[in-house]
């Protein structure tokens, strides 16, 4: 379940509201990833590997910080997969 | 080492692997962490306590040499179990069957705990734009069905293409506007797009869906006296290459039906608004735009725009 962590003072609504769907209209699903949410929808510098999106080190955890406002569902899925993707 | 997995001999980085698989239950594919190929339970639609083979092919390029291949077989309702899976490396011509001691569960603990925590919020599905080249596809979880939306220019044919912000090529304006976040709410979204080729026309998308095991209603208006020169499109199918079924009942509504997990596997999704069945299997429709025009489409049953609105 979507948890708010925060009160959402009055005049915060209008910038809530757009961090809402802007986490909103970028977290997609994957099968290779499961709930994730790319920087861009626009970027697609995985089509050469079929992956067709761009998960990018420490935005993601920027994106998992910005999703926690609203759900602490997507802000651990961001987290759990781009620590996944760690190589070294 | 039995069930560890192993890797593919020739499976270099940025070589295609072909995996096929003919199972009467479930089979699951992990290259590296990354899940690679998930046939779901394969039963048929008419007899759902008789497991039956269904073959599931699926093309992926290999990320990075070395990887382990490993898999998982469950879901069987009954003997005898019908399994095999073939891996064949690009430029190989003989597919390599896979051994069977593969076909066992091998996620750690602790890997199994992280992802059932990340998929949690899917494990209730829905209908939400999951796909991420295009902000006009609507995918219902955990079934992979998807409902695409296209602009067409009605001239010449062409098709806008994937819908996100700031395209790069072939550009039209896009204005997102609210979304909803995941699946734990009710699904809504809008979205505005105009300016493609110069003509004048803003068409302007909203959906919503009310509920997890709810349909999805979606609310298409145009404006602009360019309109009439474009047509929207309307695809149903499976997304991720999933396998799929479309039925046309004698009414007319055709059904795309998508193998899955669970309690819901087999309730067929329902897309009334598709006249034909598309070349590949799916289901699709065409309806003029203009200037004021409002259209309405739902999937699961036949609605009105004004009931949709």
């Amino acid at each position: 379940m979507a948890e708010s962590l925060l009160p959402t003072p009055t005049y915060w609504r209008d910038s809530h509201a757009a961090l809402h769907s802007v986490i909103g209209w970028n977290t997609i699903y994957t099968p290779y990833e499961g709930m994730v949410t790319p920087v861009s929808r626009g970027w697609d510098f995985g089509s050469a590997t079929g992956a067709n999106y761009v998960l990018f080190d420490w935005d993601n955890l920027f994106l998992a910080q910005m999703a926690a406002v609203d759900s602490m569902d997507v802000a651990w899925a961001n987290l759990i997969q781009i620590l996944r993707a760690a190589t070294a | 080492m039995p069930g560890d997995g192993a890797t593919l001999s020739g499976s270099a980085a940025g070589t295609t692997l072909e995996l096929s698989a003919i199972a009467s239950g479930e089979f699951r594919c992990w290259l590296g962490g990354h899940l690679a190929l998930d046939t779901g339970a394969k039963t048929p639609l008419s007899a759902q306590n008789e497991a039956i083979a269904v073959p599931a092919v699926i093309n992926i390029t290999v990320p990075s040499a070395g990887m382990l291949l490993r898999c998982e077989l469950r879901g069987f309702s009954k003997p005898p179990y019908r399994a095999q899976l073939l891996a064949r490396v690009e430029g190989q011509q003989d597919p390599i069957p896979v051994p069977s001691a593969w076909l066992r569960p091998q996620l750690r603990a602790s890997d199994e705990q992280l992802l059932a925590f990340r998929n949690k919020p899917l494990q209730a599905g829905g209908w939400n734009t999951w796909e991420n080249l295009h902000m006009l596809n609507f995918v219902r979880l955990p079934k992979a069905v998807e409902l695409r939306l296209d602009l067409v220019q009605k001239a010449t044919g062409e098709t806008l293409g994937d819908i996100h912000v700031f395209r790069r090529d072939n550009p039209a304006r896009v204005q997102p506007g609210l979304h909803s976040l995941n699946s734990s709410q009710p699904f809504f979204m809008e979205v505005n797009v105009s300016r493609w080729a110069g003509v004048d026309c803003l068409v302007a998308f909203e959906a919503s869906s009310q509920g997890l095991n709810a349909g999805l209603g979606i609310l298409v208006r145009s404006f602009g006296d360019g309109c009439s020169a474009l047509q929207l499109k309307a695809t149903g199918r499976a997304e991720w290459g999933r396998p799929f079924i479309a039925h046309m009942a004698n009414d007319g509504m055709i059904f795309i039906e998508t193998p899955g997990f669970g309690a819901n596997a087999f309730i067929p999704v329902a897309f009334p608004f598709a006249r034909n069945m598309s070349a590949d299997g799916g289901a699709v429709g065409f309806w003029e735009l203009g200037d004021g025009t409002k259209l309405g489409f739902a999937s699961e049953q036949r609605l009105s725009v004004l009931e949709i609105e």
